[in-house]
């Protein structure tokens, strides 16, 4: 189904080779301009024609089809370097970067890309959920893994299931990339429960506090957190009672207690729940749980 | 024989009616082609909307041979957004002579690839461009808005007298 959805963005050619994926779980498309056409599919690169050479032509046809024939649309998140299609896909750039004052102005001649495959697995946070509520009382929780081992599809079942009709907590959902609900014109595409509150494209920590200011959620969800000013914004979260759903990169409990500046703002006690994905095992699976001492749960 | 002059004259003063017509309906393409490149400029430069959205604002905003070229444009269905461009060019603009669609379709050559600023700079130049095209056809139009109908009626008249001679 997601891969139906990308090789409609295809010219020709290229779509006639991804054709054998359409009913495959994929999860990255690498395309070089000048260069070789690979597929990811259960951990595996794979290439689908030898010797195949990506015209510049025909990178430049889908890179024009990925952004709707509208890259100034794109600017900010070019700049970041990635922008996000209408499906919620990511498409990763890499080309020339353009600095101005020590900030990335732009990225000029794109040269490759990545596009990552959302995936909505309804169901897999199913294992996960009991782990995290206490009662009824959902505990601030931290998903954690290496990238491409499914966050973001772990966070969005989470959320789509709090926010649903058994748990019906009240969620605020920050979606900066508009990766987890996949908004079009401000519409979730993916399922995300009915009592859930998406703001897209906002910047994590502006979106945070606007939205327990304006909706007065009891959880909020936020992807990948990192930065000093996210942490900020979700220590504000916490004082206000507000409990946290979100994801991190690393894959061990020591490299989460060396996140730069979390731990130091947010106090290792309110995190109540650490989740690591597996990085050999598919899209969201659990490898193990601990609590906030680090005692392992599952 | 009266009815055969009155067909001929009648004919030659509808050629030269028809001729006259063109020029303003030139006109009005041009003038509906400006409006909507003030709502692309604006829907781009605030809405930050993609063009397909934006096309379908300027069809809302504008009527006759452009509402139906950006609703060619915008129903395209291929992967090449230049080629397309092209052939909506020829076959909704057909009123407009050649030097006013080189201009339109070298917008369509820029448009969708660069950046806010770039873009807002080309769609300013095809405004100028196309002001002055429509400065130009104003003056020609005041020449030839009476001259067309009278040379019409003149020719069928000398037609008529030359087959009745």
């Amino acid at each position: 189904m997601q891969m139906k959805q990308i090789i409609q963005y295809m010219p020709c050619r290229l779509r006639q080779l991804c054709e054998p994926w359409c009913h495959s779980e994929v999860q990255e498309i690498r395309v070089h301009k000048g260069g070789s056409f690979a597929v990811v599919s259960e951990g595996n690169a794979v290439v689908p024609k030898k010797n195949y050479v990506v015209t510049e032509r025909e990178f430049n046809q889908l890179l024009e089809s990925l952004c709707g024939n509208s890259l100034y649309t794109y600017e900010d998140e070019i700049r970041k370097g990635y922008f996000t299609l209408r499906e919620g896909h990511r498409v990763g750039v890499a080309g020339h970067v353009l600095m101005e004052q020590g900030h990335v102005k732009t990225i000029r001649n794109i040269t490759s890309l990545n596009i990552r495959v959302s995936h909505e697995k309804k169901g897999c946070g199913n294992p996960v959920i009991e782990h995290l509520i206490n009662g009824t009382t959902f505990l601030s929780t931290l998903i954690v893994s290496p990238p491409g081992c499914g966050k973001t599809t772990l966070l969005r079942d989470l959320v789509r299931i709090l926010a649903g009709k058994t748990y019906r907590n009240s969620i605020a959902l920050i979606d900066e990339r508009s990766e987890i609900a996949g908004c079009y014109r401000g519409v979730p595409r993916n399922d995300v429960g009915e009592n859930c509150f998406v703001m897209d494209g906002c910047e994590k920590s502006v979106g945070i506090e606007m939205m327990i200011r304006s909706m007065s959620p009891n959880i909020v969800a936020v992807d990948e957190i990192g930065m000093k000013k996210d942490a900020e914004a979700l220590q504000k979260a916490l004082c206000q009672g507000v409990k946290i759903l979100a994801t991190a990169h690393g894959s061990s409990y020591e490299d989460v207690c060396h996140l730069p500046d979390l731990w130091s703002l947010i106090g290792k006690d309110k995190i109540s729940r650490i989740v690591f994905l597996n990085a050999y095992g598919g899209p969201g699976e659990i490898r193990e749980i601990v609590d906030e001492r680090g005692s392992r749960l599952v | 024989m009266l009815v055969g002059i009155v067909l001929v004259v009648g004919s030659s003063s509808a050629l030269g009616l028809y001729f006259c017509y063109q020029y303003k309906q030139r006109l009005n393409e041009l003038r509906e082609l400006q409006k909507a490149m003030i709502c692309i400029q604006s829907e781009m430069k605030y809405g930050r909307m993609e063009l397909d959205d934006i096309f379908e604002q300027a069809k809302r905003c504008t009527k006759g041979c452009t509402k139906g070229f950006f609703q060619a444009v915008q129903n395209r269905r291929g992967h090449n957004f230049q080629q397309e461009w092209k052939e909506a060019v020829e076959r909704e603009m057909a009123c407009l002579a050649r030097g006013e669609k080189d201009n339109l379709n070298w917008l369509g050559s820029m448009l969708g690839m660069q950046d806010l600023e770039a873009q807002l700079l080309q769609i300013e130049q095809y405004k100028k461009r196309t002001e002055r095209q429509i400065q130009e056809l104003e003056n020609e139009q005041k020449k030839y808005v009476k001259l067309y109908p009278a040379l019409g009626v003149c020719l069928g008249m000398i037609v008529c007298l030359m087959l009745v001679g």
